[in-house]
């Protein structure tokens, strides 16, 4: 097995081109929330069971937003081509990640709500399916907290870290609007 | 690159990738299914068991057949060491080529639609009497019903084409030298599998009662193949859904120097509309799906008697009638490139025959109570029956531009034009009886009669399966370097036109007779009518044999093909039969449309290699 | 060019071949006897006549040019009539199209509609209007008729020209209910009640023609294919007297008692 390289230099265009196919990919993943958060309207209407445990959503909620913070340093670093500090960001950010996941488990397994309910049935599959994400997220992290450990981001080419980073915004956006619809609204 | 042993047999070494992928798979399914077993106190075949098997096997699946190494591996910081493979042995492994991720695809709808075809044999022979003889009982019929029309139209009409045709032939066609993600293309084939055996394993938990639609609350309560229906399709259209992005990419970012917006070929066109539509609804029926899945075993209510049954035909056709487009489409985009060839004619109305196409796709998502005109209050009928009749405005732009461009012309009436052609009267038919489908009081003596499964089988079989053909006769020189026997695939178009047309333009009289979907035995009344339907049917099915010979044959035997047989004018023709691996030698620099016959006098048109002309800096390898 | 008056021409003549052809096919329809069938047949026969002179146009404009100008395969000679488009053909297909799809919505798309729920209104309000409870279950069809006391029936027993009021329940999944010559139905959704009006306007039974039968018209599980009934529509003397046989000695009112649910 060859040492490991840098990433070669990628052109403007490649860069376009790599956010163009993730906001697509973006965009379909919108649509399931979009379904989800419908069908949760349709069901239930605006009522929110009172046996939601928000203060448990809310402390999800604060540790997602929170690891934004590293998320978004480790991108200016990346840019800067400091894999070093990319890598300590990112495994910080990625943290953050497994205990808002964790959190979510813990709410999944001990709310009080009957999963044949309107309500609850919405509940669990808005949140199941939030969690999925997360899990792909959590992967995505850990994968660049790996590469960047092993300094394969430079100036001329950082594009992963600036991808893998967005989609771990939109899974964070998607928690805030999930947070909001089903345990306020 | 680590490189095998030279000495290793050659069939190992062809086959190696996809042994690996199906032991993974067999080992995740095993890990899934009895892990949960195990922590819950139940049998590996417990629904739940089922579910996490499932998910578990398609991971080993696709790590197996090469993800891990090109992969997985690259996104934490390593060396992408995985081996493509060289000649044949590219096709059975993971593999970044768009060309040979195209012949993966097509093998695969090939397979698909050999095995569904069979089904409907199977089918069509039951229906020869009245009562119930060959199959056991009619849940199995229930089943093969389900099987035949979710293979055919999850992994028959998307992938053929979509999947075939596009990852082959857009990037040829745009001038490019591969799609835009190359690595997502690869993994994207590796979905198709899985959902086929999902599907054909069904039987193996008991089949499934509902047919291709999966409607709840029938899909809750029946027997638990059902789930595997909900996993299979779910598999398939995460295959959809990644295709679409990479040719959306391909066609916006990868195009040659003057290939302008307004040069777009019509197959390219069709493709991106569809790909739009694919990356849109396919994940609302994902949704679908798995509400699905959670109404069996979690279990939840969403579509039962206290929750919404009628949720789940809304999701389902909020994506199922843009999937119908999705099928047609490209069909539709073939029909508009192959007519000019062989009229030797402009295309007539181009701009036209695009705004027909995004018309099309935008009207496609608000139509789809039409497939629910008698289950739906009376305040839906108005509104969706408005909207479907004028979705055939811009359907009858395609019939615009193919007859105008017909008119005048001189029409060489090879196989791939007869193909066309046909498919184009066949529409007719399926676009034309849609109408007494989508006026509101027809449709409350015609919803779910035969005569809805003739409309549906117009339009799909007769419109895009033949389309289908076309195209593969039209572009089997281009990947297979070889002319196919122009006498048998004239033969074949003729055979199938009329047996085709036999067997199915019955089933409206039938429908009209009172003869219901989905049901295995029938009354005595009925029976001339079925027989005339299956003896034709049998016919149809076996004409198949005489292209799926003519073109193994001709693959190895038949004459060498030129780079453009056809005089075409697009830009796949503007290279070798096939295509070298970087697509063109030096990048071709487009100077005019496509379609502008008898203009231009050669060598001018098209592709002019120009040395000075630096390539595009492709993506690179470890990288998306 | 000649040919234009030559397709038009070819156009006039198989398309009197075509209506005629059409004919025959009316003449020899499958048997509707209710109102509300009389309206779908008419659209579907609407359409079939103005489709079927469409369908011939097209197909005329299709096949003409393979025959016309058909050279060999190995002919690669450009055509000498090249143009990108010509207004004089595509202004009037867009103006055509349109106004033809925009008249089937509203005829007989609006008016039939508008025709069948006119039916129902008058049937809501109209004191002879019989109630027929219909219930849908895997995989049998059930009928009560709360008003003459009857109950559980397996046989669907109607009076001729009064209308009928369905309604609608499922014990299980979605089905459908069905009497090919009454020429409509409606699904039948558990957990919902749906109403379907239906007026049958001539005496006759599944035994004079199969089309008169209950056809569960949703695919509802293995029993789909047989779940049907018995259909006996007869004179309203006959229907009453059907009804005093069957129905219990006291006559309940409508509001008391549903059938078995």
């Amino acid at each position: 097995m060859s040492a490991p390289v840098t990433y070669e230099k990628l052109s403007a265009r490649q860069v376009r081109m790599y956010w163009g196919g993730l906001w697509l990919i973006l965009l379909g993943e919108a649509m399931i929330f979009v379904t989800v958060f419908a069908v949760r309207f349709l069901m239930a209407q605006a009522t929110v069971s009172p046996d939601v445990n928000r203060l448990l959503g809310g402390l999800i909620t604060l540790v997602f937003l929170l690891s934004l913070v590293p998320a978004q340093g480790a991108v200016r670093e990346a840019r800067q081509g400091r894999n070093d500090l990319a890598g300590r960001s990112l495994g910080i950010a990625n943290l953050m990640g497994i205990l808002a996941f964790a959190g979510v488990i813990v709410d999944v397994v001990t709310v009080k709500l009957d999963p044949g309910s309107r309500f609850g049935e919405s509940y669990f599959l808005a949140t199941g399916y939030h969690a999925l994400h997360i899990v792909v997220g959590i992967i995505v992290l850990s994968a660049l907290w790996s590469s960047a450990r092993r300094g394969r981001f430079n100036i001329n080419n950082h594009w992963s870290v600036e991808g893998g980073v967005m989609f771990w915004k939109f899974v964070v956006l998607m928690w805030v609007l999930l947070y909001v619809i089903y345990f306020w609204i | 690159m680590s490189a095998h042993a030279a000495s290793r047999p050659r069939f190992v070494e062809i086959v190696w990738p996809i042994l690996r992928a199906s032991v993974l798979a067999a080992i995740g399914y095993a890990i899934g299914s009895f892990g949960i077993a195990v922590i819950r106190g139940g049998t590996w075949t417990d629904q739940l068991s089922i579910v996490v098997g499932f998910v578990l096997g398609l991971l080993g699946w696709l790590l197996g057949g090469g993800a891990f190494e090109a992969w997985v591996r690259p996104w934490f910081g390593h060396e992408n060491t995985w081996n493509e493979g060289h000649g044949i042995t590219r096709f059975f492994r993971y593999n970044t080529d768009h060309k040979v991720i195209g012949i993966q695809y097509m093998w695969g709808a090939g397979l698909a639609f050999l095995v569904a075809g069979l089904i409907a044999m199977g089918m069509r022979w039951e229906l020869l009497t009245p009562q119930l003889d060959f199959f056991t009982n009619r849940t199995w019929y229930n089943t093969a019903v389900g099987i035949h029309g979710s293979l055919m139209l999850f992994s028959v009409s998307v992938v053929a084409i979509v999947g075939g045709f596009g990852n082959y032939f857009v990037p040829l066609m745009v001038g490019a030298d591969d799609m835009v993600f190359p690595q997502v293309n690869g993994i994207s084939w590796w979905f198709v599998l899985p959902g086929i055996m999902a599907l054909l394993l069904s039987p193996l938990l008991g089949g499934f009662e509902t047919g291709w639609t999966g409607y709840a609350p029938l899909a809750t309560t029946d027997e638990a193949g059902q789930l595997l229906y909900y996993l299979g399709v779910f598999s398939l259209g995460v295959s959809s859904l990644l295709t679409g992005v990479n040719v959306i990419g391909t066609a916006v970012y990868m195009r040659a120097p003057g290939l302008t917006w307004n040069r777009i070929p019509m197959f390219v066109w069709a493709m991106i509309v569809t790909s739009v539509l694919n990356v849109m609804w396919v994940p609302v029926v994902g949704v679908d799906m798995m509400m699905g899945v959670m109404d069996r075993v979690v279990p939840t209510a969403f579509f039962g008697a206290k929750g919404f049954p009628l949720l789940w035909q809304d999701l389902f056709w909020l994506f199922g009638h843009p999937e119908v487009y999705i099928i047609m489409l490209p069909a539709w985009g073939l029909w508009l490139e192959i007519i000019p060839v062989f009229s030797r004619k402009t295309l007539f109305a181009y701009r036209w025959a695009v705004i027909g196409f995004i018309a099309i796709a935008l009207l496609s998502g608000t139509v789809w109570v039409h497939h629910m005109f008698t289950a739906v209050s009376a305040a839906r009928l108005i509104p969706f029956m408005t909207d479907t009749e004028i979705i055939s405005i811009p359907t009858g732009f395609i019939y615009l531009s193919l007859i105008g461009t017909l008119f005048q012309g001189r029409l060489r009436l090879t196989t791939p034009m007869l193909f066309a052609l046909f498919s184009a009267l066949n529409f007719l038919i399926g676009g034309g009886t849609g109408i007494f489908l989508a006026d509101v009081p027809s449709d409350f003596q015609l919803q779910d009669t035969f005569f809805v499964v003739a409309h549906f089988h117009y339009t799909i079989l007769g419109g895009m399966i033949f389309g289908w053909f076309a195209g593969l006769y039209y572009w089997f020189p281009k990947f297979s370097g070889r002319m196919y026997n122009e006498f048998w695939g004239k033969f074949s178009a003729w055979w199938m036109l009329v047996f085709y047309n036999l067997t199915f333009f019955t089933m409206f009289v039938s429908g009209l007779e009172g003869m219901n979907r989905r049901i295995a035995t029938y009354l005595p009344d009925l029976t001339n009518l079925n027989v005339f339907t299956s003896i034709n049917g049998f016919l149809f099915g076996v004409g198949f044999f005489v292209p799926l010979l003519n073109f193994l044959i001709s693959a190895y035997r038949g004459k060498r093909a030129p780079a453009n047989p056809w005089g075409a004018r697009t830009l796949e023709w503007m290279t070798s039969s096939p295509p070298p691996h970087e697509n063109f030698e030096t990048i071709p620099v487009v100077r005019e449309d496509f379609y502008g016959y008898g203009q231009v006098k050669e060598p001018e048109q098209g592709l002019f290699p120009n040395p000075t002309t630096t390539r595009p800096t492709g993506p690179t390898t470890g990288d998306d | 060019m000649r040919d234009l008056p030559i397709l038009a021409v070819l156009w006039v003549i198989l398309s009197a071949i075509g209506e005629w052809v059409v004919q025959i096919l009316v003449d020899h329809w499958p048997l509707i006897v209710s109102a509300q069938g009389e309206e779908t047949k008419y659209a579907f026969i609407f359409l079939f006549r103005v489709g079927a002179v469409v369908f011939i146009g097209v197909t005329l404009a299709i096949v003409y040019p393979m025959i016309r100008w058909r050279v060999p395969d190995d002919d690669m000679t450009d055509s000498a009539h090249q143009y990108r488009a010509n207004w004089r053909f595509v202004a009037p297909w867009i103006i055509v199209t349109t106004l033809l799809n925009g008249f089937f919505i509203v005829h007989p798309g609006i008016t039939g509609l508008a025709n069948i729920w006119g039916m129902a209104v008058a049937a809501a309000n109209n004191p002879n209007t019989v109630e027929v409870d219909v219930t849908a279950k895997q995989w049998s069809w059930h009928f009560s008729y709360p008003k003459y006391g009857i109950f559980d029936a397996t046989t669907l027993v109607l009076p001729v020209d009064t209308p009928v009021k369905f309604v609608l329940h499922s014990q299980d999944v979605i089905h459908s209910f069905w009497v090919p010559s009454f020429g409509i139905k409606k699904d039948v959704i558990p957990g919902e009640d749906r109403v379907l009006f239906v007026t049958p306007n001539k005496i006759t039974s599944t035994k004079d023609n199969l089309l008169t039968r209950v056809q569960c018209a949703e695919l509802c599980g293995s029993g789909h294919s047989t779940m049907r009934a018995v259909v006996q529509v007869e004179s309203t003397s006959d229907f009453e007297s059907w009804a005093r046989q069957n129905g219990s000695s006291s006559m309940r009112s409508a509001g008391a008692g549903r059938g078995s649910s």
